[in-house]
């Protein structure tokens, strides 16, 4: 229990110091308080002690006055040697409240005292009023007539004791005799109280006046500081709060013209700059944003074509990979043809039959000369893909009839007929004449290859629009509809090609595709099985 | 019009030199020979023929179009299960699946062989294939 209370007042105790140590205020006061306080006490204590001082001298002069008066008036009552009436003179005198007691000594015997019980006693030199200057045994000097002691009589009073020297003089010698130079003392004793009461009072004044100046310095103190200081600064520390909080529109609502409105004054200035400058943050912050979230998007959509462009690459490489092998194919197997062909001969199995050993050779050289053809178209493919063609004005008629001049052997060996309808009037092109020779070439032949004898052939021309527009058409076995889409890609080769027995590498048409691309032109496919097939270019119509 | 005692062989393959070629040196060694240029004509041919040993090419209308036929020719009982030499271009380790029961890699033919093959070797290969 006791621990507890011990810990709770050191508890406060602490806390109060610690509030102390934190408020401006109360240090302010605290210590001007105390300077002025010990100044003014200071100068009060020495004020008092002066009065003191100044009080004592007085005293003496008053209390040797007094003993001389005395002295002067007992004087002739102890020539006389009347000592009753001396008793009572002396009793007298000290009826009245000052004069307190006078003693007559002679050779250390109160022989006459207002106190007549006294009388008759050996003074005590170590008695308080007596042993400052009895210190030492013998009697001392006089170094002066006036020689007094203020000191606390046995009731607790306050006293000044004279002591006054007898001397012996002429008057005295009848009765003395002549050695003795001082006869005795006369002491007398007379009361203080009322300077003590004075003393009293003015210290008592003294006190009051310093406890009053204490609490209106301080009351003053504190609130001239409260309003002048502590207040603003409150006011401050709320705004810089405020701020802290993030509230910027807070303006501190203080004017005085002195340091501290300065201050405030240039606190608001801050805030609203805080504000400002937050703001501009904030904007640079959201367009920042905005910039970043762009940017991702970008990104994002660069990293898909990316994905697509990586897709589109496997794919080519795989593509790649299928061709080598479609490749391979295509020159492995007919060589392989070719070997057992000729190894037939070799090993004399048509010995016996020269027709149809002609006839084996002959096949020999077939394959050895589409094997050729395969070659070549392979390495025209390869070449036109990256050509631009050598484009010069030409009409297509001119290109046309070359076609047609081409090809129409070769038609004519599978009784077929090629049939030109044209457009009167010129077809004027910006084109490459050898590439686009061969592009038609390649689809009028195809035509005669894949197509059974006897079908037509037809090659249309004509322009509208702009545009020039080549139509090869023919009847024979059509292309099936699954088929359509790819067609035009290399190594593509359709079901009924294949059907056939006619060699070819699935080139012919890819190259047809990249020769009318090089000349910005489109092309398209039409065909139904059993029914024909037609091919539709459009090329773009040159400028005269 | 077989003679009695002459093995039946067909050929698919769609290489008209190549089989002109392989018939010519068949027929020279007693062998009856029918033949067929794709999978299709092949299948028919074959249920019309009802061959002794089948002489088939892998690369036909389509790439495996081999392996389709093989396993058409398989599940034909009894007919199915004669001797089939397959013969291929590119040497290739593809799918093999034709149906989900089927083991991968089950290849249900005979022989495999490369192109090129020599006739005579062809011959040489039915001979063992028929005479055992």
């Amino acid at each position: 229990m006791a621990e507890k209370i011990r810990r709770i007042k050191y508890f406060f105790g602490y806390q109060t110091i610690q509030k102390f140590k934190h408020c401006l205020s109360a240090k302010m006061i605290f210590w001007i308080s105390a300077v002025t306080m010990i100044t003014l006490t200071g100068y009060f204590y020495i004020h008092l002690q002066d009065t003191q001082e100044h009080f004592n001298m007085l005293i003496k002069d008053e209390a040797y006055l007094a003993s001389d008066i005395i002295k002067r008036s007992i004087r002739q009552e102890m020539l006389l040697d009347a000592r009753v009436d001396l008793q009572r003179t002396v009793s007298d005198i000290t009826g009245n409240d000052e004069i307190i007691k006078i003693r007559l000594i002679e050779e250390g015997i109160i022989k006459i005292a207002s106190d007549e019980h006294e009388i008759g006693q050996l003074i005590d030199k170590k008695a308080e009023g007596c042993n400052d200057c009895h210190k030492q045994n013998h009697p001392p000097k006089f170094t002066s007539d006036r020689n007094y002691r203020i000191f606390n009589d046995a009731d607790g009073k306050l006293v000044v004791g004279m002591v006054n020297p007898i001397y012996n003089e002429k008057e005295c010698y009848h009765c003395h005799g002549e050695e003795k130079k001082i006869l005795g003392v006369l002491d007398v004793i007379i009361s203080l109280e009322r300077v003590e009461a004075y003393i009293h009072t003015d210290q008592n004044r003294a006190i009051l006046f310093l406890i009053f100046t204490f609490i209106l310095l301080s009351t003053t103190v504190g609130l001239l500081i409260r309003y002048f200081i502590a207040h603003p600064i409150s006011k401050l520390i709320e705004g810089t709060t405020m701020i802290t909080a993030g509230n910027l529109d807070h303006q501190i609502p203080i004017d005085p013209e002195d340091e501290i409105g300065d201050l405030a004054r240039s606190f608001n200035v801050m805030s609203l700059r805080l504000k400002t400058s937050r703001q501009e943050i904030e904007n640079w912050n959201r367009e920042l944003e905005g910039r970043v979230k762009l940017a991702t998007a970008q990104l994002a959509s660069a990293n898909k074509e990316l994905e697509i462009a990586n897709e589109k690459l496997k794919e080519s490489d795989k593509k790649k990979s299928e061709i080598v092998m479609v490749v391979a194919h295509d020159i492995r197997a007919p060589l392989a043809a070719i070997k057992s062909c000729l190894q037939v001969v070799l090993a004399g199995y048509l010995k016996n039959d020269p027709l149809k050993e002609r006839e084996m050779l002959k096949r020999v050289e077939a394959r050895i000369e589409d094997q050729l053809t395969f070659v070549k178209n392979l390495l025209d493919f390869s070449r036109i893909a990256e050509s631009c063609g050598e484009m010069v004005h030409t009409d297509l008629h001119n290109i046309i009839w070359k076609v047609s001049d081409l090809m129409s052997d070769l038609a004519k060996t599978k009784k077929m007929s090629i049939k030109v309808l044209e457009q009167d009037g010129h077809l004027p092109l910006l084109a490459d004449e050898d590439l686009l020779v061969r592009a038609l070439t390649n689809l009028v032949g195809n035509a005669i290859k894949y197509n059974p004898e006897g079908s037509k052939i037809w090659i249309d021309s004509q322009t509208s629009n702009g545009n020039i527009n080549i139509a090869i058409k023919d009847n024979g076995v059509g292309i099936p509809q699954d088929e359509v889409p790819n067609i035009f890609e290399v190594m593509f080769r359709g079901r009924n090609a294949k059907r056939q027995k006619e060699h070819g590498a699935g080139l012919g048409l890819s190259i047809v595709k990249q020769v009318v691309e090089i000349h910005q032109g489109k092309i398209r496919v039409e065909s139904k099985e059993k029914e024909g097939t037609s091919f539709f270019i459009s090329l773009p119509r040159a400028e005269n | 019009m077989a003679e009695i005692g002459n093995h039946k062989i067909l050929i698919i393959d769609d290489d008209v030199d190549l089989v002109e070629a392989n018939k010519i040196v068949l027929e020279a060694n007693s062998y009856q020979v029918f033949t067929a240029y794709s999978g299709q004509d092949g299948m028919a041919k074959f249920k019309e023929v009802i061959p002794d040993l089948v002489i088939l090419d892998v690369s036909m209308e389509r790439r495996d179009e081999g392996f389709y036929v093989s396993q058409k020719i398989r599940s034909c009982p009894d007919i199915g299960q004669i001797p089939i030499i397959m013969i291929t271009a590119i040497h290739q380790s593809t799918k093999f699946r034709f149906s989900p029961d089927t083991d991968e890699n089950y290849l249900p033919v005979t022989e495999m062989l490369d192109k090129p093959v020599n006739p005579s070797t062809l011959v040489q290969l039915v001979d063992k294939w028929l005479k055992k």
